[in-house]
């Protein structure tokens, strides 16, 4: 490969800081930028970069997904210590992810589901190329219970905004 | 009939058996399904739990979504990062394209991804030219042909997945189904199982409480009547008896007393009302029990029409004998137990069997008291000689040729400390049935002889012996030792038994020769009052036979009793035996007996029983020695009568006569 898909991206991103289509303005795979943005009822509240969310407590598990082949870990803040560290209380949550797949959720069925906001895999950030840059993740293998789409379809990949409502 | 039932008992063992096996087998086999239901409802489950057409659908979208980005870019519509995104919105897919549908490999899967992967590496190095239109132009259309086969993945994984699922589904209910069924079977015969106990069970405790032969209540059954009795006002109750059963069954045989109980037991069926309660308490024994209004006055209806209809039957025997019935029958209006009512029942019931039989008997009061009193005495008989309440009379067996006292009869006397002096016809039965005569007869033997002991040798003592004595193995040693013991020689001692006894005992021969050998002499008592057989006569040998005062007493008015007294007497001297006429009361009599043949007599025209100290002044006044006879005058006999008899003579009163009549 004659040009890294890193260098590429950079480029872009330096090129196109300013573009105005929504969802790529910046470099996703940059763990220092914010990369994460939360809304209340489609008002901006606050954007996390992965370093911010690197610093939050983290929650680290080994778990099968029907998007691995074999035991995958993946590690990041627990979705109820974030959403206590935004500090807005929601009852549901609105997922928006880089591919345009939305989702809604209620905040009691992913915390008691256990969800994590993944932003690493095997020890590495997450790259957009690779469900990057943040995997909102369940811990399947300790809960049959998980195992249906009701879960599946709230593991979003590629996460970029969380609105509470 | 018990046959039928222990193989009806036997067919319903079987059957609780095989339902028993039934319910284990479906038990089994529930368990199995439900196992599979959990199974299949799992697979249900994983199969259902992800879509994976929706990831090939999306994949479609992304691909088509990265080919229209980079068209835009070429027409200035999109920027290089939004492609850049895009690409990595693909890129993704390749890790999160489904290859496997609910665990198994999908070939066209892994084949798209293949080529999605492919097709990825030929966009990447594409990119920096992407601007070319050409460069351009060939991704798009390299994109467009994964995006279309994605599409068919999406369509055919959608028919696949919704297979399985159907599968998956079919299986589920139709396991639900079975599993429906088990337990419906299961709960079903269950349910049939525990009525079969319970109908099982309530057999058996019907059948425990009947009784096979006649179908009527048992004993068992009788014996929880007293629960039943409780509460009611009039109670009466009846005991009914077989009369002869045993030589029914013996005669006729026991299908014949079995044929007999069964109609017994219809006619008890017919003749009691359904409040009315009826048992076979023993073999030929039955018990009713009437309860409520007028319970006595239906007792004795029932008894009566019982007693009619049985005597109807046909024993089917040659001398077109009847059976018959005794009953006794007791009643009360609340004041007595019914165990109590029983026993008096049960007493009349006796009664009416020793009266003959065929014989209905009513407890009444009188009966009860008469019951009662009859069993005080039976009570204190035990300890009337260890009390000393026993005392010996004598009356003496005259000849009535020389007029001179020959023998004494010793005669038993009770004085009752509270009931005073008791007849000996009334309380020597009850010791022959307590069995208390033995103990009883022992004393009298023993005072008798030591009383005699004091007499002139020439005198006899007469002591009367039971049956139940004479069954007795060690008899013959007791006469013999308490002969020894009061230095009476045998000779001098005269048993006295009944032609009854000797009927009861089947060995009397012997003992009899067992006794004579001893020298004791043997006299036949109440001759003419049993059977009166001459057999008797033949078989056994007497030294003295005794004829009833029935017989003697009737001489002067029937001239047949003086012409069967002379017949005896003839017969007497066949077999060298000595006569003597008992209840000598007229001096007629002793002639009477004279001219009839009688060597001896016995009565109150001679004496009546004296105590032993009257008897030793009788023979002291009378004289004993060699050739001097008893014959004075009146006058001088009446010296005797000053002494009173110690106690007055039970039974029916017998006029006092003069202790020995002079007939000078």
């Amino acid at each position: 490969m004659a040009i890294s898909r890193r260098t590429f991206i950079s480029g872009c991103a330096l090129t196109f800081l300013s573009a105005n289509v929504g969802h790529a303005a910046v470099d996703l795979d940059d763990p220092a930028l914010p990369v994460l943005k939360v809304m209340r009822g489609g008002a901006p509240l606050a954007s996390f970069s992965r370093m911010d969310l690197a610093a939050m407590p983290q929650t680290a598990f080994e778990t099968k997904t029907p998007w691995n082949d074999g035991p995958t870990s993946y590690e990041g803040p627990l979705l109820a210590d974030f959403l206590a560290h935004v500090g807005a209380n929601a009852t549901q949550l609105r997922l928006l992810a880089l591919n345009d797949y939305l989702v809604l959720a209620d905040v009691a069925l992913l915390v008691d589901g256990g969800a994590i906001l993944a932003i690493k895999e095997d020890g590495d950030f997450l790259p957009t190329a690779r469900k990057g840059p943040v995997f909102m993740m369940f811990p399947f293998d300790s809960d049959r219970r998980l195992h249906s789409q009701q879960f599946y379809s709230r593991a979003v990949w590629q996460l970029i905004e969380i609105d509470l409502q | 009939m018990t046959s039928s039932g222990s193989g009806q008992s036997r067919g319903a063992r079987w059957f609780v058996a095989a339902l028993l096996a039934a319910t284990a087998a479906l038990a089994f086999l529930a368990m199995e399904t439900s196992v599979q239901t959990d199974n299949y409802h799992r697979g249900l489950l994983d199969a259902s739990s992800y879509n994976a057409t929706f990831d090939y659908a999306r994949a479609q979208l992304e691909t088509e979504r990265l080919a229209r980005s980079i068209e835009g870019y070429a027409a200035g519509r999109a920027t290089q990062a939004q492609i850049a995104t895009d690409f990595d919105i693909l890129r993704t897919r390749l890790d999160t394209l489904p290859v496997t549908i609910t665990g198994r490999p999908f070939r066209d899967a892994v084949a798209a991804r293949d080529d999605l992967s492919q097709a990825c590496d030929e966009i990447e190095a594409m990119l920096p030219t992407i601007a070319d239109p050409a460069s351009a132009g060939h991704a798009v259309a390299r994109l467009d042909e994964v995006a279309r086969s994605i599409s068919r993945l999406a369509t055919v994984a959608n028919a696949v997945q919704g297979d399985i699922v159907a599968g998956w589904r079919q299986r589920l209910s139709d396991s639900l189904a079975d599993l429906g069924l088990h337990l419906r079977l299961l709960c079903g015969i269950g349910l049939l199982l525990v009525v079969v106990l319970i109908q099982q069970k309530l057999h058996f405790r019907r059948r425990a409480l009947t009784d096979p032969l006649t179908g009527l209540p048992n004993r068992a059954s009788f014996r929880q009547w007293p629960q039943r009795a409780v509460g009611a006002n009039e109670i009466a109750v009846a005991i009914v008896d077989v009369d002869l059963f045993k030589e029914i069954n013996d005669s006729c045989g026991h299908q014949s007393g079995d044929r007999l109980l069964i109609g017994l037991g219809a006619i008890f069926r017919g003749a009691v009302g359904r409040r009315d309660k009826v048992a076979r308490i023993g073999g030929d024994e039955f018990a009713l029990m009437f309860t409520g209004r007028g319970a006595l006055e239906r007792a004795s209806e029932a008894a009566a029409l019982v007693t009619r209809r049985f005597g109807q039957q046909d024993l089917g025997l040659a001398d077109d004998r009847r059976p018959t019935l005794s009953v006794g029958i007791a009643a009360s209006n609340g004041e007595r137990q019914l165990e109590a009512l029983l026993i008096d029942a049960d007493s009349a019931m006796y009664a009416a069997k020793k009266a003959g039989g065929a014989c209905i008997v009513t407890a009444s009061e009188d009966f009860r008291r008469d019951l009662e009193f009859r069993r005080r005495l039976q009570r204190d008989i035990l300890h009337a000689s260890q009390r000393n309440e026993f005392d010996l009379a004598f009356q003496p067996i005259v000849d009535v040729g020389e007029l001179r006292a020959h023998s004494f009869e010793a005669l038993l006397r009770w004085q009752h400390p509270e009931l005073g002096r008791i007849p000996p016809d009334l309380f020597i039965p009850l010791a022959e049935e307590s069995g208390a005569i033995i103990e009883i007869g022992r004393f009298v033997l023993d005072r008798a002889l030591s009383i005699a002991a004091n007499w002139p040798a020439q005198l006899t003592v007469s002591v009367n012996v039971s049956a139940l004595q004479l069954s007795e193995k060690s008899f013959v040693r007791m006469v013999r030792e308490t002969l020894k013991r009061n230095g009476v020689p045998a000779s001098r001692l005269i048993l006295e038994i009944t032609e009854t006894a000797l009927i009861k005992n089947a060995n009397a021969g012997k003992i009899l020769d067992d006794l004579r050998r001893l020298g004791v002499g043997i006299a036949l008592d109440d001759f003419g009052t049993g059977y009166a057989s001459m057999g008797y006569l033949q078989q056994y040998r007497f030294d003295k036979i005794k004829i009833d005062k029935s017989f003697v007493s009737t001489m002067n008015e029937e001239g047949k009793s003086a012409a069967i007294v002379r017949a005896i007497c003839a017969l007497a001297k066949e077999i060298s035996a000595t006569v003597v006429a008992e209840g000598i009361e007229t001096e007629e009599l002793l002639s009477l007996v004279g001219a009839a043949g009688c060597d001896f007599g016995q009565g109150y025209l001679f004496a009546r029983p004296m105590s032993a100290l009257q008897t030793a002044l009788f023979i002291e006044k009378n004289g004993w020695g060699g050739v001097a006879t008893p014959r004075r005058p009146a006058g001088e006999m009446a010296e005797l009568t000053v002494v009173p008899e110690a106690w007055p003579m039970p039974g029916p009163a017998k006029a006092p006569g003069p202790r020995l009549k002079s007939v000078s």
